[in-house]
């Protein structure tokens, strides 16, 4: 059986260490070579043409998310098992989008990371249990927020309530709305509860996705992306 | 000799001698009508009645006074109009000339004069009430002069500008070409020139610090009253010369006071042809009042400078006190994870291995125990690096740190948590921005938790424009933001003093809105401008 190639990648000397001792008990996996940084890690990489690479993702700055980019798209047989203390879903989040297929958590990393690897190897995902909750969560949630559907009762607003919402869902204070349509600030929080119950809204996040929904905010302007 | 030509003039004597006179001429034209009369009477009823003398006698008497009373009743009656058609013609008509006058002046026309003439008691009454309008004029006129000079010179806060505007503005009133003001030095016995006006450029150099004991000033310091002297009676006044050069021969020296504290001296110079003007009691006496305006100026634009330059350190200091902070608890948490963080996971790989090479089952059992609160340590300090400085926040943007807070909210609180981005498109903010955004977002969030019994909470973040914009809106209970945020920084809002204040630094605002019953919603925002460091090209966050 042929071994699995790896390169470690990681800027701090015990961890290397600890991982080539903890790899060398593995009968099927050979550490090939080492890397302190994201930029030696991608110039292993081209040279040895390793299996799989253990990443971490914080050498100097945040090396390791550019170092995985770069070894996808030159390599694409080669795999990405990232090495992390971050616990953080955000973190998971870019590794993924980066092209990472493994996900382990230092903390576990005498348990799960020669799991990890061999899985990556074979084409398929890795991920640290807790995320995958996590991850289904988000799933659940953002199902949730489709379903709810809000009776659309836009048409049954009076015109000030119409232009009340419009200025909620732009982010006014109370006061500014109350100052710009001459009202009294009670009379604006009257007009949005009942603008609320009206379209069966529950906070400002709905209210503001509705008016996004409704195209009510035709100031909308955002820029297009990395335009500066 | 004067008062009986006085009394000539007087009233009383032209009144007395036109009754009198009038009096003369009725008695005489009555005395020759009642002879006249008289004496065809007596002839008539000699003839007549010839026979009862005694009879006749009686008749006659009670005829001749008759006669007298009559006569005596309308001489009467006709002095009395004789005299009033005088006194309409003489007084009457000259006091209503007068009241006239009168009537004018009472509502302001302070220029209205009584006409002169004659030389009787209206005449002097007119010539008082004239002296007294013409006073009264002149008060009025300096009070005016007085009043816009404070105001004008009040309307600044700047002292610069307020020293400027008011040495223009005297000069314009006395009419002078040369002048500069001094300051009371921050150590004693100096003061500072602060602004001036047509002043040669040696002079003014050689005053622009004085030393009190050498200059002329300095007296005025002291006393506190002003002072007109000729120029080259002092020669010590290190300006002196240079204003001998320049022909001019008087200087008048005006402390500006407030409140008996001498702040400064306000200096005016002039040539020859000024001296009568600068010494009369009266432009000394205006000029001293005019010290006062312009020292309770000063000594406002002070106040207000030196709060302002506090205000300034106080903001200093709290930025830094900020960003210390922060970079300290960057730095930790970095240590944190980085050092103490990869060590234990090296031990954490080396127990692991141990573990494999032991055969006994408890051995292995006690190796795991120890592996495990390895792992715990790990967890512990990985929070509490997260708690310190969340390292997400640096390396993948405020999004990615809110997310992850946010999250933590709703599952350690069972909070509805709604998290909005708008406008942002994976860009990232300036550091400084980001971070005051999170640590408000984290500070509110605390503060509904810990407060509002809220179900749900929206957090909203949007870019628009120049500027960004943070909501964070609950649906607790809500509370009196009036009476908290009215009152002193105490514990109890000192937290949302701290938000107020970071949003501030910034240059942004924050305001918070809360009905009781109605929830809580904080509102952020933050201006862009002048603030660069959008890295959204080489960002990880930028979504390649």
């Amino acid at each position: 059986m042929e071994k699995i190639r790896l390169l470690v990648a990681d800027d701090h000397p015990v961890v290397r260490a600890g991982l080539r001792t903890l790899l060398a008990a593995e009968p099927d996996m050979e550490v090939v070579g080492e890397a302190v940084d994201g930029k030696t890690a991608v110039k292993r990489a081209l040279e040895l043409t390793p299996d799989v690479v253990v990443m971490d993702l914080t050498m100097e700055g945040l090396d390791g998310l550019a170092a995985i980019r770069e070894i996808v798209s030159r390599l694409p047989e080669t795999k990405i098992v990232v090495l992390t203390m971050h616990d953080n879903e955000e973190y998971l989040r870019q590794a993924l989008q980066a092209g990472a297929t493994g996900y382990v958590l230092k903390e576990a990393v005498d348990t799960e990371i020669a799991v990890a690897i061999r899985v990556v190897q074979r084409g398929e995902v890795f991920l640290y249990p807790s995320f995958t909750r996590v991850l289904l969560g988000d799933l659940a949630q953002a199902g949730d927020a489709d379903e709810r559907s809000e009776r659309d009762d836009y048409e049954s607003l009076s015109d000030r309530e119409k232009e009340v919402l419009r200025l909620v869902a732009l982010g006014d204070t109370n006061r500014e709305i109350a100052e710009r349509l001459f009202l009294s600030v009670r009379t604006v929080e009257t007009y949005r509860a009942r603008i609320m119950e009206k379209l069966n809204l529950k906070s400002r996040g709905e209210l503001v996705r509705y008016a996004l929904r409704k195209g009510l905010r035709p100031d909308e302007v955002g820029g297009p992306p990395g335009k500066r | 000799m004067g008062t009986r030509r006085k009394y000539y003039h007087s009233l009383r004597f032209k009144i007395t001698l036109g009754l009198l006179l009038s009096v003369m001429v009725i008695m005489a034209v009555t005395s020759y009508v009642r002879y006249v009369s008289f004496r065809d009477y007596m002839m008539e009823s000699l003839e007549s009645a010839a026979g009862n003398r005694e009879q006749f006698v009686e008749s006659q008497m009670a005829s001749y006074v008759r006669s007298r009373v009559i006569l005596s009743v309308s001489t009467l009656i006709v002095i009395l109009l004789v005299s009033d058609l005088m006194l309409s013609r003489v007084v009457v008509g000259r006091l209503k000339q007068f009241l006239g006058v009168v009537e004018q002046v009472g509502p302001g026309n302070l220029e209205a004069r009584v006409a002169a003439g004659g030389h009787d008691e209206i005449a002097e009454l007119a010539a008082a009430f004239n002296r007294m309008t013409e006073e009264l004029q002149r008060q009025t006129e300096k009070l005016s002069t007085l009043n816009t000079l404070a105001v004008t010179v009040g309307q600044s806060l700047n002292l610069e500008e307020v020293l400027h505007t008011a040495l223009r503005e005297v000069l314009d009133l006395t009419r002078l070409e040369t002048g500069w003001i001094n300051l009371r030095g921050e150590e004693g016995g100096k003061s500072h020139m602060r602004a001036s006006r047509g002043l040669p450029e040696g002079a003014a150099l050689a005053h622009a610090d004085c030393t009190w004991d050498q200059c002329i000033c300095a007296g005025v310091f002291g006393s506190g009253r002003p002072q007109v002297f000729r120029i080259e009676q002092r020669p010590p006044c290190p300006a002196a010369e240079y204003l001998q050069t320049e022909g001019l021969a008087f200087r008048a020296c005006v402390p500006l006071k407030s409140k008996d504290l001498v702040l400064g001296v306000m200096s005016l110079a002039g040539d020859a042809s000024s001296s009568p003007w600068m010494f009369t009691e009266d432009s000394l006496e205006m000029l001293t009042a005019i010290g006062r305006q312009i020292g309770v100026a000063v000594e406002n634009a002070s106040l207000y400078e030196e709060l302002h330059q506090k205000e300034m350190l106080r903001r200093q200091m709290l930025e830094r006190m900020i960003t210390l902070q922060e970079d300290e608890r960057r730095r930790i948490a970095r240590e944190l994870h980085d050092q103490t963080g990869q060590r234990l996971t090296s031990t954490i790989m080396t127990l692991g291995l141990l573990e494999e090479t032991i055969r006994t089952p408890e051995g292995r059992a006690y190796v795991r125990d120890v592996r495990d609160t390895a792992a715990q340590i790990l967890k512990e300090i990985r929070d509490l690096a997260l708690v310190l400085r969340p390292s997400v926040l640096d390396d993948l943007g405020l999004l990615a740190a809110l997310r992850h807070c946010l999250k933590g909210y709703q599952s350690r609180y069972r909070l509805l948590v709604d998290l909005q981005v708008l406008g942002l498109d994976g860009k990232r903010l300036p550091p400084e921005v980001e971070t005051a955004l999170f640590r408000i977002t984290e500070e509110a969030l605390t503060n509904v938790v810990q407060h509002a019994q809220a179900r749900s909470v929206t957090v909203l973040l949007e870019h628009r424009g120049s500027s960004v914009m943070l909501i964070v809106e609950d649906d607790g209970k809500g509370f009196d933001v009036a009476r908290v945020m009215d009152s002193r920084p105490h514990e109890g809002n000192l937290g949302l003093y701290g938000m107020r204040e970071r949003a501030s630094l910034l240059g942004g605002t924050l305001t918070i809105e809360s009905t009781p019953g109605r929830g809580t919603a904080v509102f952020v925002r933050i201006p862009l401008e002048g603030k660069e460091g959008e890295r959204g090209e080489d960002s990880p966050a930028g979504g390649r």
